[in-house]
C-alpha cells in the first residue's frame, strides 16, 4: 500500500531495515541503522517495533506527502513526534537522523545493501498504515555525551596500537569511514588471510589510514583490523562529519 | 584454534589446517546455539557475533560437512586488464603464453566477502602471484577478474577495489532479482575459458 511520495529526497536517504545476517554467506552485508538506538527511539515514538523499517538520512532530511494523516517521529538528538499529512525535515541538528512513521516503512527490494539506492524525487514509499495509539509520545531533547572520543577493544588481530586521534576525511558512508590519522602508526603488513568485519571493525591500511566499517560494511576484509569499536559506542560513528576530530581511546 | 576478542560481542577463531567445506560445516553448526546472532566465514577463520557476552564453547560443536553437490561455472574471460601488462612483467610471459597456461584453470570458491557475491577463489598459480595493489582503484568495473596474492576473484559489481585487474567477463555475477543473486557459492568450481 502506498503511503508517502517523496517530493524532495534530502542529501541522501535512505531506507533502512533491522540488520539482517542471513545472507553473509552470499557475501551480502546485514545492513542495519546506523544508530541503533536513535531508530529504536524514533520507531517507539509512533508505536511500531524497535526495529521497525524507517527512514535513515544525513544533513538534510527529506519532504515527504502521506496519502493520509500519519503519525511520524524525527530524532536527530531530538525527538519530534506529530500527526501529519506532509513534512519537510530540512537540515538536521546532527550529522545523521531517524524517521519512523506509524505502521514502518516496506525494506527496498532489493535491498538498499545488494542494490545501493538512495531516495529520490517521485518515489513513493509503501507500508501498512496503522493507527497510532491514541495518546501522542512526548517529544524533546534526548542529551547524549559527546560523540568525538570512541572507546576501542585490541583485536581481533594482535598489533601495536595506542589510544590515538584522528581528522574525519570526507570519504565516509554508510560502508565505511576512513580516518586519517594525526601520529604516524606502525607499519601493517599488506597481505593477510581476509577475516570476517563487523559493523565497529577498525581496519589500518597500507598506506596509513583508518577505515572504521559502517553498517554495510564488506562481509570480509584482508587488512589488518587492529582495534574493533565497544558495542555500546557505535551510535557514535553515525554522527562522525567530515573534517571532525577524533580520539579512539584503546 | 587460537580465539581472538573482536569487541566485546563477538570471537575470531583461526583455523590453520580446516578446509573450507569443514569451516562452512562448523559455522553452520555454530549458527545453530541460541546465543549466536551470525558466524561467518573468513578465509581460515570464523567470526562469531553474540547477542551477548562471548562464551567460546559454541565453537567446540560437532559439525558434519555438508554433502550439497557443488556446481561446475565455465567462465569465459577476456584478458585485457589495467594490470596485465604488469603480470606479463613479472611472470616474463607473453600474452600468448600465459592464456595456454591459464586457459582450463580450475578455482575453487572458498568463501564469499567483500562485496556481494564478490567469491574468493582458490586456485591461482603462485608463479602468476601480484601482491594486493597498495593503494585502492576508486572504481572497479563489474565483471573484472583480478588476483591478489595466490587468490583471484570477479568483482561482481562496480565498487572500489585494490586486485590487480587483469581480464572481464560478461557472465551475470550477480542479479538481486535472482534467487540466489549470487552466481558463485562457496564450494563452486569455476573453470576459466580465455577468450582469445
Amino acid at each position: 500500500m502506498q503511503i508517502a511520495e517523496v517530493i524532495s529526497p534530502g542529501q541522501l536517504t535512505t531506507i533502512v531495515a533491522r540488520r539482517d545476517w542471513s545472507r553473509a554467506e552470499h557475501g551480502v552485508t546485514p545492513g542495519g541503522p546506523f544508530d541503533v538506538e536513535a531508530a529504536a527511539i524514533a520507531n517507539r515514538a509512533c508505536g511500531n517495533a524497535d526495529d521497525a523499517t524507517l527512514l535513515e538520512c544525513v544533513l538534510v532530511g527529506p519532504r515527504l506527502r502521506f496519502a493520509s494523516r500519519t503519525r511520524v517521529a524525527i530524532f536527530d538528538g531530538e525527538l519530534c513526534v506529530d500527526d501529519v499529512d506532509e513534512i519537510d525535515v530540512g537540515r538536521l541538528r546532527g550529522f545523521r537522523a531517524w524517521i519512523a512513521m506509524a505502521g514502518g516503512v516496506d525494506a527496498m527490494v532489493p535491498r538498499y545493501a545488494e542494490a545501493p539506492r538512495v531516495l529520490r524525487r517521485g518515489d513513493v514509499l509503501s507500508g501498512r498504515t496503522i493507527s497510532p495509539p491514541s495518546v501522542k509520545k512526548e517529544g524533546g531533547l534526548i542529551v547524549r555525551p559527546p560523540h568525538e572520543e570512541i572507546h576501542v577493544l585490541r583485536g581481533p588481530h594482535k598489533a601495536e596500537f595506542q589510544t590515538i586521534d584522528c581528522e574525519v576525511t570526507a570519504q565516509l558512508d554508510r560502508v565505511g569511514i576512513r580516518l586519517k590519522p594525526l601520529s604516524e602508526l606502525p607499519p601493517a603488513p599488506t597481505t593477510l588471510p581476509s577475516i570476517p568485519m563487523q559493523f565497529g571493525t577498525i581496519q589500518q591500511h597500507a598506506d596509513g589510514s583508518l577505515v572504521i566499517m559502517g553498517p554495510d560494511h564488506p562481509v570480509t576484509g584482508g587488512y589488518l583490523q587492529p582495534v574493533t569499536v565497544l558495542s555500546p559506542e557505535l551510535w557514535k560513528l553515525a554522527q562522525l562529519a567530515p573534517g571532525e576530530r577524533v580520539r579512539l581511546l584503546v | 584454534m587460537p580465539i581472538a576478542a573482536a569487541g566485546d560481542r563477538a570471537l575470531l577463531a583461526t583455523f590453520d589446517d580446516a578446509s573450507p567445506a569443514m569451516l562452512r560445516a562448523r559455522a553452520a553448526a555454530v549458527r545453530r546455539d541460541a546465543s549466536v546472532v551470525a558466524c561467518v566465514v573468513g578465509h581460515s577463520s570464523l567470526l562469531v557475533v553474540f547477542r551477548d557476552t562471548p562464551n567460546a564453547d559454541v565453537l567446540s560443536v560437532d559439525a558434519e560437512e555438508s554433502i550439497d553437490p557443488p556446481h561446475e561455472h565455465r567462465i569465459e574471460v577476456v584478458f585485457d586488464g589495467a594490470d596485465l601488462g604488469e603480470l606479463l612483467a613479472h611472470a616474463e610471459l607473453t600474452r600468448d603464453e600465459l592464456l595456454a597456461r591459464i586457459d582450463g584453470l580450475k578455482l575453487v570458491a572458498r568463501y564469499l566477502g567483500f562485496r556481494a557475491g564478490f567469491a574468493y577463489l582458490d586456485g591461482w598459480p603462485s608463479e602468476l602471484a601480484l601482491p594486493r595493489r597498495a593503494t585502492s582503484r576508486t572504481r572497479v568495473p563489474r565483471g573484472s577478474f583480478a588476483i591478489a596474492g595466490e587468490m583471484a576473484g570477479f568483482y561482481p559489481v562496480d565498487s572500489p577495489g585494490g586486485w590487480n585487474l587483469i581480464g572481464r567477463t560478461d557472465a551475470e555475477l550477480w542479479n538481486p532479482e535472482r534467487e540466489p543473486p549470487n552466481l558463485f557459492a562457496p564450494g563452486d568450481t569455476i573453470v576459466i575459458h580465455a577468450n582469445r
